[in-house]
């Protein structure tokens, strides 16, 4: 195992451990964007309200794009829930944080992005949790439309339900810790 | 033995922070000159924009550093705090950063409540009789921040403090002091623009049309 994958598993075990001792994930049945639904909500707003695992979690995405993510100028993070993420990591990288706002509904003229984006700036788009992947592409597509490159996502969770397909056809990697799987194997509810 | 009160020689100290603050918030562009409109609806001829500030991440860092020795020097030296709360968009990086510096727990509050997923309006943990200081980029009439601040006392919040860099002096003051929150700041508006007119980084006539705005909109002010 080369040394990378090596650090990845122990980070993903650690972001493990604070999942269940948070209780990050929640049972019932919420109602996500676009019509869909889950029985497994993930509320990853919660660990900043920790700040030893909210450190440990910032520590992740930063190794995850250090190693798996050969250039980039910039980083940005999906409002809100990984605006705190963005911020911690962007520190820690010492890498621009192009500050976005909550993509409102669709239609909407007013630019969500607050930072500099510079033509040509390889951007990578941090979130907590990838679904079918159409939030990422919606931000992919916002900061291609104003010069930047997007061939990278980061995200803590992989739901599996598509986002890896879709973001890949349209030419941007996915890079995550875990799949929902893995943690409902260790959820004892 | 010759006693200097603390309260002057961290006033002297914040001055000088201030002025250090003045010079990279120009560095970076954060302070326009132009016509804009606030969301009082109000035209003003500067904006101070700190959402740039993250794509800055070594500037943004030493802002940080200077919101949490007003925190320590303010309010941490006379009572104990719980959390750290930040106010969407820009206040919510500084707050983080903040949070991580001191270590205190970090919760925000949602511009509007979300219809998907948990349906919350404070995100993050905040318990019964929690002491929270409330974190943001800048106040002008402190209209928006007391609607962050109400939903935080309806959720049991004890709130009694908000941390700006800079107050627009706009009423924000005296419009929290009403409401029992005391406001503190790097500096207000008419320090920055004077620093910056010192170091001949605004002339005289931007200047002079920037004061004017300031002076006829502060409290008590020109009418």
């Amino acid at each position: 195992m080369s040394e990378w994958l090596k650090i990845k598993k122990t980070h993903a075990e650690k972001l493990l451990s604070i999942i269940v001792e948070r209780q990050i994930v929640k049972k019932g049945n919420f109602a996500l964007h676009l019509g869909h639904s889950t029985e497994y909500y993930l509320d990853f707003r919660l660990v900043p309200s920790h700040p030893n695992d909210f450190a440990e979690v910032c520590a992740a995405y930063a190794d995850l794009i250090k190693n798996e993510i050969i250039e980039l100028d910039a980083l940005t993070g999906v409002a809100y829930s990984a605006i705190p993420f963005a911020a911690g990591t962007s520190v820690r990288l010492n890498v621009p944080y192009i500050l976005m706002e909550k993509i409102e509904k669709e239609g909407s003229l007013r630019t969500p992005i607050y930072g500099r984006i510079k033509k040509g700036d390889r951007i990578v788009i941090l979130d907590d949790v990838s679904a079918s992947g159409v939030t990422l592409l919606c931000v992919a597509s916002i900061l291609r439309a104003l010069g930047g490159v997007v061939k990278d996502a980061v995200v803590l969770v992989d739901r599996e339900q598509g986002a890896d397909k879709v973001l890949s056809e349209q030419g941007i990697n996915l890079h995550y810790y875990l799949k929902l799987n893995e943690i409902l194997a260790r959820i004892p509810y | 033995m010759l006693s200097i009160p603390y309260d002057i020689i961290w006033l002297e100290k914040k001055s000088i922070l201030a002025k250090e603050a003045a010079l990279l918030l120009h560095k970076v562009g954060a302070i326009r000159f132009g016509n804009f409109i606030l969301s009082s609806g109000r035209e003003s001829p500067y904006y101070i924009d700190l959402r740039i500030l993250p794509s800055y991440p070594i500037i943004l860092k030493r802002l940080v550093e200077l919101y949490v020795e007003i925190i320590n020097n303010e309010i941490r030296n006379k009572e104990e705090i719980h959390r750290i709360a930040g106010i969407p968009t820009a206040g919510l990086p500084i707050a983080t950063l903040v949070s991580q510096i001191i270590p205190l727990p970090l919760l925000y509050v949602r511009k509007q409540e979300k219809k998907y997923g948990l349906e919350k309006i404070v995100e993050g943990i905040i318990e019964v009789g929690d002491h929270v200081v409330v974190v943001d980029d800048v106040v002008t009439t402190g209209h928006s921040a007391l609607e962050q601040i109400r939903v935080l006392r309806e959720h049991g919040g004890i709130v009694n403090h908000l941390v700006v860099l800079i107050d627009r002096d706009e009423g924000g003051e005296e419009n929290l002091a009403k409401e029992n929150i005391t406001l503190h700041y790097l500096m207000k508006i008419g320090d920055l623009f004077t620093y910056l007119k010192n170091l001949n980084l605004i002339n005289q006539e931007k200047y002079d049309e920037v004061i004017r705005y300031v002076m006829k909109h502060r409290k008590g002010g020109l009418k």
